[in-house]
């Protein structure tokens, strides 16, 4: 008899601690990292801009919260982010400490967040560079 | 052949104002805004999302504002708060960003300086695909090319045809509190 309740509770304890580890890895479960996921498709900054102006909800269903690769060349450098031929902002998580210039191709990847159709410019945030050459 | 001369130094005369108004046009952008919005409920997990790249332009000369933030852009703590918010409650894969334009009202670009000035802010917000009329006060100054812009106001998820189920009604505010933080600088 003392076995039996021994059993029991283990295995109630068990199912407990199940439960338990399901439970936080679903309403916890931790953010994308975009740093490690590989890019879905690789584009030229002025392609991903021409393609949101053009058709937006293509554009939106081809680009919007994918992790993407995009190439291009410098034109603007802020404190946390770039911009790629006047088409893309690149946000990245931290400030710009590598030494850049205007004028440089290079390749990020980042995941696009939208359009903004204010200043006609794609957005990607989370950004890393992968190539300045 | 008067008639000719009269109309050609008219043109030009277009052209000049149009060319002095560029000159004068007086632009402040802010691509890196902040905005915050919040709805928590005592006792409950916070229900918070910050967006630190939104899009805000201000002209001096219409005293015109519009800003723009992309609903993807906001993140929560929570990343399955995050999913919800774009999945089932702002469905930001239909509706992708949230704008606002509106005008400073009596304002002119003079009565800013170094100390903060209270500035009443009329426009309307578009998002879920629908319009809201909003009023608020924001508190701006100028800094050598920068103007900073801060205030914060309210709003209903009902204002945009956001439906909070009955589930989870009790965790999440009636009034949503949005506070804005801009450094606009001049262009």
């Amino acid at each position: 008899m003392k076995k039996r309740t021994k059993i029991i509770t283990s295995i109630f304890v068990i199912a407990i601690a199940i439960f338990g580890v399901i439970f936080y890895q679903t309403f916890y479960a931790s953010h994308r990292n975009i740093a490690t996921e590989k890019p879905e498709l690789s584009i030229v900054a002025k392609q991903l801009q021409n393609g949101y102006a053009e058709n937006f909800e293509k554009a939106n269903a081809l680009y919007a919260d994918k992790v993407i690769e995009v190439k291009g060349s410098l034109t603007a450098i802020e404190t946390s982010s770039i911009v790629l031929n006047d088409a893309v902002q690149v946000d990245f998580l931290s400030n710009i400490t590598l030494d850049i210039k205007v004028g440089e191709n290079m390749t990020v990847k980042g995941r696009c967040v939208g359009y903004d159709d204010l200043l006609e410019l794609v957005r990607l945030d989370q950004a890393i560079i992968l190539t300045n050459k | 052949m008067t008639k000719k001369i009269f109309n050609s130094v008219r043109i030009l005369f277009f052209i000049l104002i149009g060319c002095l108004n560029s000159i004068n046009a007086q632009k402040y952008i802010e691509k890196k805004g902040t905005l915050i919005f919040e709805a928590s409920e005592k006792l409950f997990e916070p229900v918070k999302a910050e967006n630190k790249n939104v899009t805000a332009i201000l002209d001096l000369e219409t005293n015109k504002i519009a800003s723009l933030a992309l609903m993807k852009g906001f993140h929560f703590k929570n990343s399955l708060m995050e999913e919800h918010f774009n999945e089932n409650y702002v469905e930001s894969e239909t509706y992708p960003k949230a704008t606002f334009r509106g005008k400073l009202l009596n304002f002119n670009s003079e009565i800013l300086s170094n100390s903060l000035r209270q500035i009443t802010v009329e426009g309307k917000i578009a998002l879920h695909g629908k319009e809201k009329e909003i009023r608020t006060i924001v508190t701006m100054q100028k800094e050598g090319n920068f103007i900073t812009m801060k205030g914060s106001f309210t709003v209903l998820p009902s204002d945009f045809n956001i439906e909070i189920p009955a589930i989870v009604r009790k965790k999440i505010a009636k009034e949503i509190v949005v506070q804005l933080d801009f450094k606009l600088t001049k262009k």
